[in-house]
């Protein structure tokens, strides 16, 4: 039963149920299709993920790396601690879609352009999880 | 398992197929917090929730109560997942029609499965300290590190471009390596198992692996000792038994 995963583990994180993160991420879109019958589509979290999806081979993905990089202490010698902070303030703005958002954003790319070796048979139906993998209106830098 | 006339007529929400006699665990809270029911036709049953206005079917809260059906029924016996969000217009059209003209592949889709369930392994970088990697083993990133940390984000955007695409690179070849030795670990323990891409660039590997009931504790202790031996640099997140909805339809 999953209540009892949540006793197991001590270094790995084991849920006893799915977040909506993994759950989308997970399963959305997979199983098995009745032919000639629509599917009902996820409702009300679009907005949210046109905003949060992401592409790793992509300017967004590498500023906020940079920042990332920019704000580790490894080097810390004194001097970088105001820079650092300077940085992080400048950036304080551009960081907030990817907080929050970051589980479904992960979650939708996931679900929707990493799926290998998934019978083509499955797919055919995705009426509105178009909407999520739609190239999206990045926000302008 | 028909209640009532009124339920007959109902659109049906569909979230697997089980063998017909199989015991569902009681008490269940389906799409709309709905109860959840069974229409047997044959060797197979579907497992339902009846419906009665599937226009507002599909919240998020919709998805989670479909995986937590499948979920529970899958802990304890065989269930093909349906895809999220299958209605079909009443019971009727379920046991009449559909059901029959699908016994072939239920039986196959079932076989596959039979005596496993699904268990998901996310493996993600700890941030910092893989950055902190690549800064020591990339001259070049160290280098850009310097040079934009005291300028601002559009003085020195390209340095900042230029340094993200070299750590992203650095990341994926990380996760190139770290992936195969998760993959290599459990692989040997699942019957079947499904890599997904990399959905975040800190991602290390996404595994999707069926396992056999007799091999989950065995599964789930591999999987806590790659947890401890890679503790602070990779977090791992295990979830299962799930419903196999990685391991439906044609085998891959």
């Amino acid at each position: 039963m999953t209540s009892m995963a949540q006793q197991r583990g001590g270094y790995i994180d084991r849920p006893h149920s799915s977040s909506l993160a993994d759950v989308l991420n997970i399963i959305l879109d997979k199983g098995l299709v009745i032919d000639a019958y629509v599917r009902v589509s996820l409702v009300g979290i679009e907005i949210l993920t046109i905003d949060a999806r992401i592409v790793i081979a992509s300017v967004d993905t590498y500023l906020r790396f940079a920042e990332a990089t920019n704000r580790l202490d490894l080097y810390q010698h004194g001097k970088d601690l105001p820079e650092v902070m300077e940085g992080l303030n400048r950036s304080g703005a551009k960081g907030k879609s990817s907080g929050l958002l970051s589980g479904v954003k992960e979650a939708l790319t996931g679900g929707d352009e990493a799926r290998q070796s998934r019978p083509s048979e499955e797919q055919e139906e995705r009426p509105r999880q178009k909407a999520a993998s739609r190239p999206e209106p990045r926000k302008s830098e | 398992m028909k209640e009532d006339q009124i339920n007959d007529m109902s659109d049906q929400y569909v979230y697997g197929i089980v063998p017909a006699g199989a015991a569902i665990p009681p008490g269940l809270s389906g799409v709309q917090g709905e109860p959840v029911d069974v229409l047997a036709a044959g060797d197979y049953a579907a497992v339902v929730t009846a419906v009665g206005d599937a226009e507002s079917l599909g919240t998020p809260e919709d998805l989670l109560a479909h995986s937590a059906v499948l979920d529970t029924i899958a802990a304890a016996g065989p269930v093909l997942p349906m895809v999220f969000g299958t209605v079909v217009p009443d019971a009727d059209v379920l046991v009449d029609e559909i059901l029959p003209s699908m016994q072939d592949s239920y039986a196959a889709g079932l076989r596959r499965v039979r005596n496993a369930a699904q268990f998901t392994v996310r493996a993600r970088y700890a941030r910092d300290v893989v950055l902190a990697e690549i800064v020591a083993e990339n001259p070049e990133v160290a280098r850009l590190r310097e040079a934009t940390a005291g300028h601002s984000e559009e003085a020195s955007h390209f340095d900042r471009v230029r340094l993200g695409e070299l750590v992203v690179e650095g990341l994926r070849r990380k996760a190139s390596e770290d992936s195969t030795a998760i993959v290599n670990a459990l692989s040997p323990l699942a019957r079947e198992t499904v890599t997904r891409e990399a959905s975040q660039a800190d991602d290390v590997v996404e595994l999707a692996a069926l396992v056999d009931r007799d091999a989950q504790q065995r599964f789930e202790q591999e999987a806590e000792n790659l947890a401890r031996k890679s503790a602070g640099r990779i977090t791992f997140r295990l979830l299962g038994p799930q419903a196999p909805y990685d391991f439906v339809g044609e085998e891959a």
